[in-house]
């Protein structure tokens, strides 16, 4: 299983290492009690801060998709508690990031963009 | 005689081993090391295989020369240091040589983007457990040798059996038990070093030269720490305790040989690195 982190992205690192868990998660891939590598071997291998990879486990730790038990590591717990979006809501949302990444757009404006647009979009 | 021995022999020797590093690591060799490691080689890391060989083995045998030449040389400059440290400053250089080779070893990189693998890296799986226990028991055997000098009597002494200095053997102690936990802290160090998964085949390559670097450090590591515990040992032998007179000249002979072995031994010992179950899938696409 290999992880792979674009640095020119418009999603944040720790967001797509977040979401590349979570995905083999869901896909079976990482089953339960799995243990990950550490925050200094990943941040290592993947030439991150290691905030950033503590941040990424503590994301999916709050989604209870991992736990931490200490010196023993980083477990896998299951997947997500909060529901996965549809599938088709997860394609067009890619269709629109790489969209947004072709324009330059950080997440934080194609979020933004995106809470604009259903604001707008709203009955009454 | 005295130059002759003390540095022609040296010197003559010193040029056959680096000779033979030079021209040692060649195609057969490096298909004998694959093949010891079942590491199956590849266009792709033939050129990190080969490349590593050399260079460890070149720059082990310089740490091994340094070891023996820097000694009578620093003696000659700064008139002290004694005949009795040679082996710890061989077995030193050997392992300079070793953490070298691994620091100058370049991995590829993928610039446009980073890769890892999900399989955690631990130092149980590219070095025997024993070997980890060995380097920690003989830390703190050296500690509590030279404690034991400091403790044990000594009487009179005639001028060509001095005392030993105890200030000096509670260093020695104190120094090995360090060497002993700084050894693993360098070992875990280089299990954490980063390894890019940008091919599988590359992967495979950097697990086996990084079990051959793990165990140069620690087969070379134990080596310098029997030779502290020889050196403790023998102050131990020359106390006026008769048990210890008679029993502590063995482990003070015998912690020469056994590092010897332990350095040639476990330092090229081909080693294959186990990983967990889940470790079967790791080239999986993600």
């Amino acid at each position: 299983m290999i992880l792979q982190v674009d640095p020119r992205a418009p999603v944040p690192p720790y967001e797509q290492v977040r979401e590349q868990v979570t995905s083999l998660v869901l896909a079976g891939a990482l089953t339960t009690g799995s243990r990950l590598p550490s925050i200094r071997q990943l941040a290592n291998d993947l030439g991150l801060a290691g905030g950033t990879v503590a941040r990424a486990y503590r994301e999916l730790e709050n989604d209870g998709v991992v736990t931490t038990h200490g010196r023993h590591g980083t477990v896998v717990a299951g997947p997500p508690n909060r529901p996965a979006p549809p599938p088709d809501l997860i394609v067009a949302a890619r269709v629109y990031a790489t969209r947004a990444s072709k324009v330059g757009a950080t997440l934080d404006d194609a979020l933004a963009a995106v809470r604009v647009a259903f604001a707008g979009g709203r009955p009454g | 005689m005295g130059i002759l021995f003390g540095w022609l022999v040296p010197l003559a020797l010193a040029g056959v081993f680096l000779g033979r590093a030079y021209a040692d690591v060649n195609d057969g060799f490096v298909r004998e090391w694959a093949r010891a490691h079942a590491l199956t080689l590849t266009p792709e890391n033939r050129p990190m295989v080969w490349w590593y060989l050399r260079s460890a083995r070149v720059l082990r045998t310089w740490g091994v020369v340094g070891g023996v030449l820097l000694p009578p040389l620093a003696r000659s400059a700064l008139g002290f240091g004694g005949d009795a440290g040679y082996p710890l400053w061989i077995f030193f250089g050997y392992l300079a040589g070793a953490v070298y080779a691994e620091l100058s070893l370049v991995r590829p990189v993928d610039p446009a983007a980073r890769s890892a693998s999900l399989v955690p890296r631990e130092l149980g799986q590219y070095l025997p457990a024993r070997l980890l226990i060995a380097q920690r028991g003989i830390g703190v055997a050296v500690a509590l040798g030279a404690i034991g000098v400091a403790l044990a009597p000594y009487g009179e002494r005639s001028p060509n059996t001095p005392l030993p200095h105890r200030g000096l053997i509670l260093a020695t102690g104190l120094a090995g038990l360090g060497f002993a936990f700084g050894l693993e802290r360098l070992e875990r160090w280089v299990v954490q070093r980063p390894q890019p998964s940008i091919h599988p085949a590359l992967v495979d390559a950097d697990d086996a030269i990084r079990a051959q670097s793990v165990h140069s450090i620690a087969g070379s590591g134990i080596a310098t720490l029997l030779i502290l515990f020889s050196f403790v040992s023998a102050d131990l032998a020359v106390s006026d305790v008769q048990v210890l007179r008679w029993i502590m000249w063995v482990p003070a002979f015998a912690g020469f040989f056994l590092a010897l072995v332990a350095c040639l031994f476990y330092g090229h010992r081909a080693w294959r690195v186990r990983r967990p179950t889940a470790a079967v899938s790791r080239h999986a696409p993600a």
